[in-house]
């Protein structure tokens, strides 16, 4: 008899034993699953929209519309006629005059690259990067030997400057918008200020929250 | 006077080299000294950069960060209102406790990041009337009532 409520007991004990661990696994794991976040590399030609505002997929299309018309247009194959060389290029300031941040350089160095690449067109330094380029010249007037020093007064002058603005018009009732946008690109001759090309791009959005 | 032609001849040749050994290159721009002068003053300057990464970034939205900001917003101003209305009640027994202590006069409240003009400035907590009057008004309660239990 003694024996049997001994027994009952250590299989209590062991039963209780059992139901704790199970508690104290299933708690591990459901901490582990509500606390972890996960992350994943995803293509950077996938196209995913998340709040609806700018992103990557509007700089790419608009970086493709803006190069292509840049490349095709009429001026290009006038400068070269006329002038018998490729034009010089030198980026100007892309002005942000919409209702976001928008960083501009993506996909205005897209187009640079697509100009460089094109071997149609050549670019020139401009902004903090040609004085960085100025400063280590000018360092090397001092340090350099004679023979690698490289001369001041022998840049490549630009003939055309590209400049551009961003503008966006909002219209929004309720939880529903309309986003427009309008990227616009400018050549203008350094010479004569004729602005010889204006390319663009119109993007429009309907976002519901 | 032919001989001060020959020496006229050949410093003009002197000085002539001289000036071609500068320019060298026939496409240099004459300018260019000007330009080398401004640059060899602030070389130091725009050469500190090389081989480092200039940080220009900027705050992206974050909707967790947003979200967890305003809870945090409202948390301060529930603590802020509570602390403002426990000092409201008990504050005028001036019993040094609240405002002797050091605790809500060390700073805390005064460090710039209550001061943001969210709890501070909102006209919110000078809607309470001022202790002064209120020992007024209970006074003169306190006296009207003996007044009538006396007569």
């Amino acid at each position: 008899m003694k024996n049997q409520i001994f027994t009952n007991t250590q299989n209590i004990n062991t039963m209780y034993k059992k139901i704790v661990l199970k508690i104290v696994l299933v708690t591990a794991v459901a901490f582990t699953v509500v606390g972890c976040h996960s992350v994943s590399r995803i293509d950077v030609d996938r196209e995913k929209d998340i709040s609806g505002k700018w992103n990557d997929v509007d700089s790419k299309l608009t970086a493709q519309a803006l190069t292509d018309q840049v490349l095709a247009d009429e001026w290009l194959n006038k400068f070269i006629s006329s002038q018998q060389n490729k034009p010089v290029l030198i980026v100007g300031f892309v002005k942000n005059k919409s209702h976001e941040h928008i960083e501009a350089e993506t996909f205005m160095k897209d187009i640079e690259r697509s100009i460089v690449k094109s071997k149609k067109i050549r670019l020139v330094q401009g902004g903090d990067k040609r004085e960085a380029i100025r400063g280590e010249r000018s360092d090397q007037q001092t340090n350099a030997s004679v023979s690698t020093m490289k001369k001041f007064g022998l840049e490549v002058g630009a003939d055309y400057m590209i400049q551009g603005d961003i503008n966006t018009i909002v219209d929004a009732y309720k939880r529903k918008k309309i986003v427009y946008y309008q990227v616009n690109l400018e050549l203008t001759d350094m010479q004569t200020n004729e602005i010889v090309w204006i390319g663009e791009k119109k993007i429009k959005k309907y976002v519901k929250n | 006077m032919k001989t001060l032609k020959y020496i006229g001849l050949i410093l003009t040749l002197i000085i002539g080299s001289q000036s071609w050994a500068q320019t060298q290159d026939p496409d240099q721009n004459p300018n260019y000294k000007i330009s080398q002068d401004k640059y060899a003053e602030k070389s130091d300057d725009l050469n500190s950069t090389q081989g480092e990464t200039i940080q220009q970034t900027y705050e992206a939205f974050d909707w967790t960060e947003f979200k967890s900001q305003q809870k945090q917003d409202r948390k301060d101003s529930r603590y802020n209102r509570r602390a403002m209305k426990y000092q409201y009640r008990y504050g005028h027994q001036n019993n040094g406790y609240y405002n002797n202590n050091g605790y809500y006069n060390n700073g805390n409240y005064n460090n710039g990041y209550y001061n943001n003009g969210y709890n501070n400035n909102n006209g919110y907590y000078n809607n309470y009337p001022s202790g002064n009057s209120n020992n007024v008004l209970n006074s003169i309660l306190l006296g009207t009532a003996l007044y009538y239990l006396f007569n």
